[in-house]
């Protein structure tokens, strides 16, 4: 029986391999870099400290049962070099550090993921160049490894931090034009996770409009009206000024001008396409769409997770395991 | 050849997404659809078996031997299937009858009328996620109507997520004008009057509106009626089950999102909950349960007070009785149990017992 070729083994790639071994089908997932697990292996843990549902966690459970089937392969620092159509599918050429193989696939499901938007490319941010300045994966990862924030120029616990929303995202200039949809979840619910850890921590959110996923629309409101630490401002700030703290330069909504400076300024960065699309859309014979995410043609290439458009891990863990039934519905048509 | 049954309940299209989906990976699909089902739902579903007004009323057995207790017009029928998916959803508000009023879920199955020269669109605090996507849609194609009529959009904030984004662009290139309010909202229906103070700019506007549509207005009788919401109390499972997973093994839930799925998301919901409930069905599980011994069981209850599932409780003479579908076969009983009457079979593939074996291999 023919097996299912997955690319990536993020949150989509894993859910989908998992459930084609929970249906006895084997699966073989490719991935680029050393380890599974993609994005989510930067993420932390938001709970504040009961559960708040930001999924972080459940990719690595996911990987630790795509770990313990017999039935899903993994091929590790692993790239896509060619693939030929047979009437049964496709031989999909693949180089890995131990050399060429060919495997053969029924079905392919993509689930390549997609960028975080880098905040370097706005210069106007000075993310490279002040070393307070982070982006939201830098927070995330700080926050895993030590379980703390600390200032990174003095080495201080924070007292005063900026969380600026939809960087990179609604952005026609420099990211994206559209919306990224999982920030102001993981923006709220890591302001959540900070305001735990530094109880002394003053908090300002500044952002256009507020779309958390879930219906946690008036949360934040309700958050800032209930916490004295926790401001919110309607703003989309022009830029940073560097110095010895952070300052932000924003309009207010009666159009002057402010000026403010932090410990710590949060860059929320959106997701972006992942250069590598248009050569795996060529290469496997489907469409980029005009924003530059992969189009499934659901015949025999599926697309999961966020190489198809922005979303949340909850919806990309979703995706994967559909994608898993579709891909499980072709190899049966074929035997 | 047919494949196990699978249950799916609900009013909206997710049911029906997750009906077809499971037709189409090989396994019978019975839907149930309450009374009041959704307005739009496709009269003909070839190859699935649709049990029209009626109820979920029981469900019993576990994963693989589901016994469902459907009722209709008094009379209970009983389903065997292998796993259920439940899709439940809030039913759109029922239109108010005031002239010149719609609701926003009318308006877009009806369509504008042509002869409106002033449309306000108000969506109001509870309005969910999916209806700003409707909305904003709905101004669009409204501003392209012959007559040309002017759109207004009240709300507080534009929840345009994704890719929706760009179609907040497009209305606004079509000449939408979007009135973001800050403060309460006075609506009168007679005339029909809307009163707002928009923000930044805090000018008070006021819009003598020949159609005005709403969506998300809990406070105002005179403009919606809400539907009964056939919504689950609790049935979300916890982040560790995983997304479309319940508290119940082989009851999947999907269109579960808070606030109301947008239809891309929806469908992807429907179609993970399907594909899972399609593979527990392929494969049950084969779990163990502690089995008491009567003979042995002297009815002391120490199980009924040791277990931490709630699965023993006692029965018949006082002597325990084990829910196979609540014991997790963790064995606490078996080791506890004076007169030694419980004990676990061997077969078991869940539960730490079964765990330990694959460890020791």
């Amino acid at each position: 029986m023919r097996q299912v070729v997955i690319l990536g083994g993020g949150a989509a790639g894993l859910a989908a391999s998992v459930e084609l071994s929970r249906r006895g089908l084997v699966s073989t997932i490719v991935e680029r870099s050393p380890t599974l697990g993609g994005r989510s292996l930067d993420l932390a843990c938001k709970g504040s400290p009961a559960c708040v549902r930001c999924d972080a966690c459940y990719p690595h459970d996911l990987r630790r049962e795509a770990s313990g089937s017999e039935r899903v392969h993994v091929m590790l620092r692993a790239e896509v070099e060619e693939v030929r159509w047979t009437p049964e599918g496709a031989e999909v050429k693949v180089s890995t550090p131990d050399g060429m193989t060919i495997l053969e696939a029924g079905a392919v499901i993509l689930a390549t993921g997609s960028t975080p938007f880098d905040p370097s490319a706005d210069p106007r941010l000075h993310s490279q160049d002040c070393p307070d300045v982070l982006s939201s994966l830098d927070v995330e990862r700080r926050l895993a490894a030590a379980n703390r924030l600390t200032v990174p120029s003095t080495g201080r616990p924070p007292q005063e931090m900026a969380i600026v929303q939809c960087v990179g995202s609604r952005d026609v200039k420099r990211g994206a034009p559209y919306c990224s949809k999982a920030c102001c979840k993981y923006a709220y619910k890591l302001g959540l996770r900070l305001r735990h850890l530094h109880p002394d921590l003053r908090l300002t959110f500044f952002f256009m409009d507020w779309r958390p996923l879930e219906d946690a629309r008036k949360a934040l409101e309700a958050w800032a009206a209930a916490d004295s630490q926790v401001r919110l401002v309607r703003s989309r700030p022009a830029e940073v000024i560097p110095g010895e703290r952070p300052t932000l330069r924003y309009a207010t909504p009666r159009e002057s001008v402010e000026e403010e400076s932090f410990d710590i300024v949060m860059l929320s960065v959106g997701m972006v396409p992942c250069s590598a699309n248009p050569r795996l859309a060529e290469l496997f014979g489907i469409d980029v769409d005009a924003l530059g995410h992969l189009r499934s043609d659901r015949e025999r290439v599926l697309v999961a997770g966020t190489s198809g458009g922005p979303k949340d891990i909850r919806e990309s863990v979703e995706e994967g395991t559909a994608a898993a039934g579709l891909a499980a519905r072709i190899l049966e048509a074929k035997d | 050849m047919s494949g196990p049954t699978i249950l799916v309940v609900g009013p909206g299209k997710a049911a029906v997404d997750a009906a077809i989906e499971i037709r189409d990976q090989g396994a019978e699909a019975v839907l149930v659809i309450p009374r009041f089902p959704y307005p739009g739902l496709p009269e003909v579903l070839p190859g699935i078996d649709v049990l029209s007004e009626h109820e979920l009323l029981r469900l019993d057995g576990g994963p693989g031997d589901f016994r469902a207790h459907v009722i209709s017009s008094g009379n209970v029928t009983e389903v065997h299937c292998a796993a259920v998916v439940m899709a439940p959803e809030p039913l759109p508000p029922m239109p108010s009858g005031t002239a010149g009023v719609m609701t926003l879920h009318q308006a877009c199955c009806e369509g504008i009328p042509h002869s409106v020269q002033q449309l306000v669109i108000f969506l109001g605090p509870e309005a969910d996620r999916p209806s700003f996507v409707r909305a904003v849609d709905l101004a669009i194609k409204a501003c392209a109507l012959p007559a040309h009529p002017r759109v207004w959009l009240f709300s507080e904030e534009m929840q345009a997520y994704g890719a929706d984004e760009l179609l907040y662009a497009d209305a606004q290139a079509a000449g939408v004008t979007f009135v973001r309010t800050n403060g309460p909202v006075t609506l009168n229906t007679d005339p029909l009057r809307i009163g707002a103070v928009d923000i930044p700019s805090e000018v008070p506007i006021n819009i003598l509106p020949d159609l005005l549509v709403t969506d998300g207005v809990t406070d105002s009788e005179a403009l919606s009626r809400s539907g009964p919401a056939q919504l689950l109390e609790g049935t979300v499972g916890h982040v560790s089950m995983g997304p479309v997973a319940t508290m119940r093994e082989g009851v999947f839930l999907c269109s579960s999102y808070d606030g109301g799925a947008l239809e891309g998301e929806s469908r992807t919901g429907a179609r993970a909950a399907a594909a899972r409930a399609v593979t527990l069905a392929l494969n049950p599980l084969t779990r163990s349960a502690a089995v008491v011994d009567r003979d042995k069981c002297s009815a002391c209850l120490t199980c009924v007070r040791s277990c931490p599932f709630l699965a023993a409780r006692p029965g018949d003479e006082g002597k325990a009785v084990i829910d196979s579908t609540l014991c997790q076969a963790c064995g606490v009983c078996v080791g506890g149990c004076p007169s030694r009457a419980l004990s676990l079979p061997e077969d078991g593939t869940m539960g730490p017992k079964a765990g330990l074996k694959e460890g020791l291999e």
